[in-house]
């Protein structure tokens, strides 16, 4: 201890009440801007010593001791640890219920200020239901002063913002009391709502019901008044408290885009152009939230200059600040997810150099926030074509799909999905650095959401490729592992992919010699792939049944053979029915189906000979099973396509009795001259 | 059906059309109209690479084989505005385009008849258009893909596009206050219908 402290009338063994408070006093003078005479204090444990003295029947002396630890515990992460410990605090909140109005709002300043310089505040309390309800008490109590109120309104808050505070406490006792205090406040001194609606605005982030009844007990507009208001803190609580109720969408669409443009906007705006760095990131994390809404909010951002205020704070920030740079990444990826206009101008900006370099820091965090940053400005056919081909991206994606942080690796297959489509130039990049072979592993991981973001990627990779890509990938992954995907698919999801993998492998253009070379290799699985498609359209799950028939339609194109294995199996049965589907897709996609299974092929890839009487003996099975009856009944659809491609099918379904055409072509023309 | 008939019934939905799907091909020519005693026309291949009908949105690419002064093809991306009275109407209010020409030039498409009336008074917007038989788009080339700006050619204009979604026969007409007037593209669908697909995430 230090020496003035242990001699003569200075000291803290003394039982002298006097000399104590002297000590304490004294103690306290030599901390105030003095922080190294502030750490040596704590670092001999003065702290434990001084929470022993507190004693309750001593008013005067508990009021200095509480004021030297508050002074002690601000700013300094080992004070305010060594107050913050389980006894420390269950000594200072025993506090909270004295009689002394002067030492509870002593305590109350001794309590806040070590909780704000402690790492993670809540985490004392979660560990601890009995201090968390006591705490909740405090609140509770309608006599409680203001200083008590912001303390224990401070750790509830905390609490909140963690997901594990859920199950724990009875939290529609805390609302409810808000909720009266709310009704009772003087509407004057706006400030008086604060610790009620910051709670609020906690405890409606995670439930839904809590917003439900600030709707039901009519306070949205109390709520719109508190945000045209000039006190910045409580506009601010009131906003985020506002896209609570939005992100549950219980506001009303078009109030909540009108309040938005007129008052959140703006406010957002002038939150990122403040030069606090703190309401700046404030203001970040808000847009973040309000813009992941809905795509009209996003455009409002725009509207709003909004996208402009990011791209100045990315001027100020640095990388090295990774906190600052990942709540700016977030702003970024969301605000940019769904609107071109917000993309455009993040490229064209020193932004864009944030998102690149970001990929390639020792921060897993911030690789995750600009991965997710790039992954949303890449959502564009115009983005991929051109602004993004010549940035510097490949290496860093590849070097981040062997992340060993697994959220790294997710966001960077997100990405690799929308880099590697057809019209990308980055998809070569992808290709000649082995990327195929790393994608292709992924898509056996033993984890779901890898495994699952790998073959949507394949898919996409696939989309409008060519025969030699499609068959280096067949050889590499083998049908099995697709079939295998559809038909033992650990849910709807990763069947939807596998049937649009097969979509894709399928697909070919008027080629000839692409279509032999694809099909070719694919025939000789046939006969499982046959079956996969007929087992996918009795598929329960209507987007699945939509895919796959495309497939047919794709599969049978150019193949007599293709086509009588899908008329010898139970599909042409199962296309009958689903000409009276509810949704026009499948209609639409069913009658295509229809259509190439008895279009007039004039070549044929396997040389089958005699295309005609194969031709005309599928025409008349499927005039047996009633198919002319139905299109019939379809040139009434309430879809215009239906009606017109239904008359297609029947012109084709009808001319078996025409004789041959000398030209593929004329006959064509003449499909398309009856019905012009 | 009448267009008038159209305006209390229904309320604008997207236009949904499977020939313009992301991957959906046509071939067709591009001609010059006063130009064609000289043959003045090039073959024209028009890929979709994406639509979004929910935001009437369309992007492609355009290859012209045979342009007069180039051995090679010339391929532009281009985006269009897809007329679905939700977003975009026949009006077009930009890329220099006036009233007068948006007038003229979907008036040279038959299928424009029922509204030229409405567009004269200013209620073609009024119009559900997601039940017809026709789509009606705005074509505008945004950059040489393959070439680089001041290759002699110029994409300052854009076509105001007719399809029929049911044969996918499209036809164009080039505005551009600076090049020849009324220059027609002519596009047919690919004979066989197949689909790739791809979804962002």
């Amino acid at each position: 201890m230090d020496e003035t402290i242990g001699t003569g009338s200075l000291c803290l063994e003394s039982e002298a009440t006097d000399t104590l408070k002297e000590t304490v006093k004294r103690i306290k003078n030599l901390c105030v801007g003095h922080p190294a005479k502030k750490q040596a204090y704590i670092k001999q444990g003065i702290i434990p010593t001084l929470l022993k003295l507190i004693d309750r029947r001593d008013s005067e002396l508990t009021w200095q001791i509480c004021g030297t630890i508050g002074i002690l515990a601000n700013n300094n992460v080992a004070g305010a640890e060594q107050v913050a410990s389980n006894s420390g605090l269950c000594t200072l909140l025993s506090l909270l219920s004295s009689d002394d109005e002067r030492l509870v709002k002593q305590a109350s300043l001794c309590i806040l200020g070590a909780l704000k310089s402690v790492e993670r505040p809540a985490k004392i309390f979660l560990e601890n239901i009995q201090l968390l309800e006591s705490v909740c008490s405090l609140f509770c109590n309608p006599f409680a002063s203001a200083s008590l109120r912001e303390c224990t309104c401070f750790i509830l808050t905390s609490c909140l913002e963690n997901a594990e505070s859920e199950q724990i406490v009875d939290w529609f006792r805390i609302s409810n009391f808000c909720f009266e205090k709310l009704k009772s406040c003087n509407l004057r001194d706006p400030r008086t709502l604060t610790p009620y609606l910051n709670v609020l605005k906690s405890l409606t982030m995670r439930n839904r019901e809590i917003g439900k009844q600030f709707i039901e007990h009519n306070f949205v507009e109390l709520l719109v008044e508190v945000m045209k208001g000039v006190d910045m803190t409580l506009k601010v609580i009131a906003c985020r408290l506002y896209t609570n109720l939005m992100n549950f969408s219980l506001l009303q669409e078009d109030q909540a885009s009108k309040d938005t443009a007129v008052i959140i906007m703006p406010l957002l705006n002038r939150m990122l152009s403040n030069r606090d760095r703190n309401i700046q990131l404030e203001g970040c994390k808000m847009l973040t939230q309000v813009v992941a809404i809905a795509e009209i909010y996003q455009q409002q951002a725009f509207d709003c200059n909004l996208v402009h205020c990011l791209i100045e704070l990315g001027h100020n920030i640095n990388i090295s600040d990774v906190e600052a740079a990942c709540i700016l990444l977030q702003a970024v990826a969301a605000v940019c997810s769904l609107v071109e206009e917000c993309r455009r101008l993040v490229i064209e900006s020193r932004l864009f150099s944030l998102v690149v370099n970001s990929l390639d820091t020792s921060y897993p965090e911030l690789r995750i926030a600009g991965l997710s940053a790039l992954r949303s400005l890449s959502r564009s056919v115009r983005n991929l074509r051109a602004s993004l081909a010549e940035a510097v991206l490949m290496e860093p994606l590849l070097r981040s799909l062997s992340d060993e942080n697994k959220q790294v690796q997710i966001q960077a297959l997100s990405t690799v999905c929308n880099l590697v489509l057809y019209f990308s130039p980055l998809k070569n990049s992808f290709l000649e650095s082995n990327g195929l072979t790393t994608l292709l592993n992924l898509c056996h991981s033993n984890d779901k959401s890898l495994k699952y973001y790998a073959v949507w990627a394949l898919k996409n990779l696939l989309f409008l490729s060519g025969s030699k890509m499609k068959k280096r990938i067949i050889d590499e992954i083998g049908m099995d592992y697709i079939f295998c995907l559809i038909e033992k698919g650990e849910d709807y999801s990763f069947q939807e992919q596998g049937i649009n993998l097969l979509r894709n492998l399928t697909c070919t253009f008027s080629i000839e010699c692409e279509r032999e070379n694809i099909l070719d290799f694919i025939d000789e699985h046939c006969y499982r792939l046959v079956l996969c498609i007929q087992d996918s359209l009795q598929s329960p799950c209507m987007e699945v049944v939509l895919q796959a028939l495309y497939v047919v339609c794709n599969f049978v194109v150019g193949s007599e053979r293709h086509k009588q294995a899908i008329c010898n199996s139970k599909i042409p049965k199962l296309l009958l029915n689903f000409l009276t589907n509810p949704s026009y897709l499948i209609r639409i996609a069913t009658i295509w189906c229809i259509i190439n299974l008895i279009w007039k092929e004039t070549n044929d890839i396997n040389d089958v000979s005699n295309l005609a009487d194969y031709r005309r003996a599928r025409i008349a099975s499927f005039m047996e099973m009633g198919y002319e009856e139905m299109l019939e009944g379809l040139l009434a659809d309430s879809n215009v396509e239906v009606r017109g491609r239904a008359e297609m099918a029947l012109q084709l379904l009808r001319d078996r009795t025409i004789s041959d055409f000398g030209d593929e072509n004329d006959y064509e023309q003449v499909s398309r001259g009856i019905l012009l | 059906m009448p267009a008038n008939s159209l305006r209390s019934i229904y309320s604008p939905k997207p236009i949904f059309c499977s020939l313009l799907q992301a991957g959906q091909r046509f071939q067709g020519i591009q001609n010059s109209w006063k130009l064609i005693k000289d043959l003045d026309y090039w073959t024209v291949n028009v890929e979709i690479q994406n639509y979004e009908p929910e935001k009437g949105y369309i992007c492609g690419s355009m290859e012209a084989i045979d342009v007069p002064r180039f051995d090679y093809p010339v391929i532009t991306f281009w985006e269009g505005q897809v007329v679905d009275n939700i977003h975009y109407g026949f009006r077009t209010g930009c890329w220099d385009a006036t009233e007068d020409d948006d007038l003229r030039h979907w008036s040279k498409f038959s299928a424009f008849r029922p509204f030229e009336r409405m567009f004269e008074r200013n209620r073609a917007r009024e119009v559900a258009l997601h039940p017809l038989e026709f789509v009606f788009m705005r074509w505008k080339e945004r950059y040489f893909v393959n070439v680089s700006h001041n290759c002699g050619l110029t994409i300052a204009g854009f076509y105001y596009i007719c399809m029929n979604r049911i044969t996918g026969e499209t036809q164009g007409y080039y505005f551009d206050p600076d090049s020849v007037p009324f220059q027609k593209l002519q596009l047919s669908p690919l004979p066989r219908f197949t689909t790739s697909s791809f979804a962002f995430q």
